[in-house]
């Protein structure tokens, strides 16, 4: 939400983002088949089912590891942006841990009450994108999309491969709640229409700032979404709106980090073999707090991380949940086959 | 000031939620607790009293570059 989707690719972000909307949905297949296969289990238990007890610890440890790091990122993406925007002087820990309460009581509360808190930030992220769209119109230059793929091949498909790691594969971490999805929903349509919603807004906010900004002024900007909406000004009465677009990315950012926090709280729960995952929430979203403290030294090493970030997620995002898929199928192959040998003996 | 912000917020987590804890006599339980709270306390005082520690994000570089064999 703050970084924004890739936007190398100034104009032709947008066929970026379909190419990524298209190679990301057998991705998140196999996400949902994972979920399909072991119903109202999280990824935790189903690395321990499927590997044992140390090839399962080592994947749970390694998911983990990623469910913290990705928090810590996403923290010190928002305490970056808070400092720089709004909060020049202070310093970025208080700001810090006012975020993480907030993810604490949301990751101490039932899963419901998360579930509700989503569903109540939607429709405001929604409205308020729509509302900027409406004030953003007058400003708008249409030709800014021109020329079509003015960018090669190649960068356009490298920038659909960043968005595809950052952010759309990141809802692997949904496999370290999915012990909380009813057995009866069907994964694959809570999947999917997640694509479709994420890609829908991420496509507008896109298309929004290319159309408003130009795709130079995209490509030089860190924080375009903000910079653009400092851009309105109707008739001299309304303007600095940018303070909307601010609450936005933390309503959001929130989200993110709360999903990222109970799945490392599980993850560590299950890999020292503790009853009570919510009991763990605190120290490890401290942690989390201290690791996006150390991450980056700059603003600019932050910005630089990007184009290592999605080299460093394919382990996380691809690798393990394809291995985990493999290994599943085999074995559901194997037993259905001795099961059926077994009938036919007797 | 980060320091001190540091030491009430790990004052008021102790004597809200690990004193608690060790009462419930759950010995696994309060020892992880106990690392992790401990591990990002001293992360978090070392910051604030403004030593550098170097992050993971240097190191995730190099083992990416050297993965792929070209530079990022």
């Amino acid at each position: 939400m703050i970084i924004g989707v890739n936007t190398e690719v100034g104009q032709d972000s947008w066929i970026a983002l379909l190419c990524a909307t298209i190679v990301s949905i057998p991705i998140l297949l196999v996400y949902a088949r994972i979920m399909k296969i072991f119903p109202g289990t999280d990824i935790f238990e189903i690395s321990e089912k499927l590997f044992g007890k140390i090839g399962g610890k080592i994947i749970i440890a390694l998911f983990t590891w990623y469910s913290i790091h990705l928090g810590a990122l996403v923290l010190r993406n928002f305490s970056e942006f808070i400092e720089i925007v709004a909060m020049p002087e202070t310093p970025q820990i208080p700001i810090m841990i006012a975020i993480i309460f907030v993810t604490i009581y949301l990751a101490k509360s039932n899963i419901e009450i998360f579930g509700k808190w989503a569903i109540v930030i939607l429709p405001i992220i929604m409205i308020t994108i729509l509302t900027t769209l409406i004030f953003w119109f007058s400003i708008m230059d249409f030709s800014n999309i021109l020329p079509v793929m003015g960018h090669s091949v190649q960068k356009v498909a490298k920038s659909s491969f960043d968005i595809i790691s950052f952010p759309i594969a990141e809802t692997i971490l949904f496999l370290g709640l999915a012990s909380f999805m009813k057995k009866e929903s069907s994964p694959y349509k809570v999947y999917l229409l997640g694509l479709l919603i994420g890609v829908a807004i991420l496509g507008i906010v896109m298309l929004r700032n290319v159309l408003s900004l130009g795709s130079a002024m995209m490509e030089a900007l860190k924080f375009s979404s903000f910079t653009a909406a400092r851009l309105i000004n109707i008739g001299d009465f309304l303007s600095r709106i940018e303070g909307i677009i601010s609450v936005n990315f933390i309503l959001a950012g929130i989200t993110k980090i709360t999903v990222c926090l109970i799945s490392a709280s599980k993850g560590i729960s299950k890999l020292f073999n503790l009853e009570n995952y919510k009991r763990m929430t605190t120290p490890v979203s401290l942690l989390i707090v201290a690791l996006s403290m150390i991450l980056y030294k700059s603003t600019m090493e932050m910005f630089n991380f990007l184009t290592v970030y999605p080299y460093y997620a394919i382990p996380f995002q691809l690798i393990i949940p394809i291995v985990i898929w493999l290994t599943a199928e085999i074995k559901i192959r194997k037993k259905s086959k001795t099961s059926d040998s077994q009938i036919k003996s007797s | 000031l980060d320091a001190a912000i540091v030491i009430i917020l790990y004052l008021c987590v102790v004597i809200a939620e690990f004193v608690p804890l060790i009462k419930e006599k759950n010995k696994k339980q309060t020892w992880v607790y106990a690392i992790a709270l401990s591990i990002s306390f001293c992360v978090l005082i070392l910051v604030g009293i403004g030593f550098s520690i170097p992050g993971p994000s240097g190191l995730i570089k190099t083992v990416v570059e050297k993965a792929l064999s070209f530079k990022l």
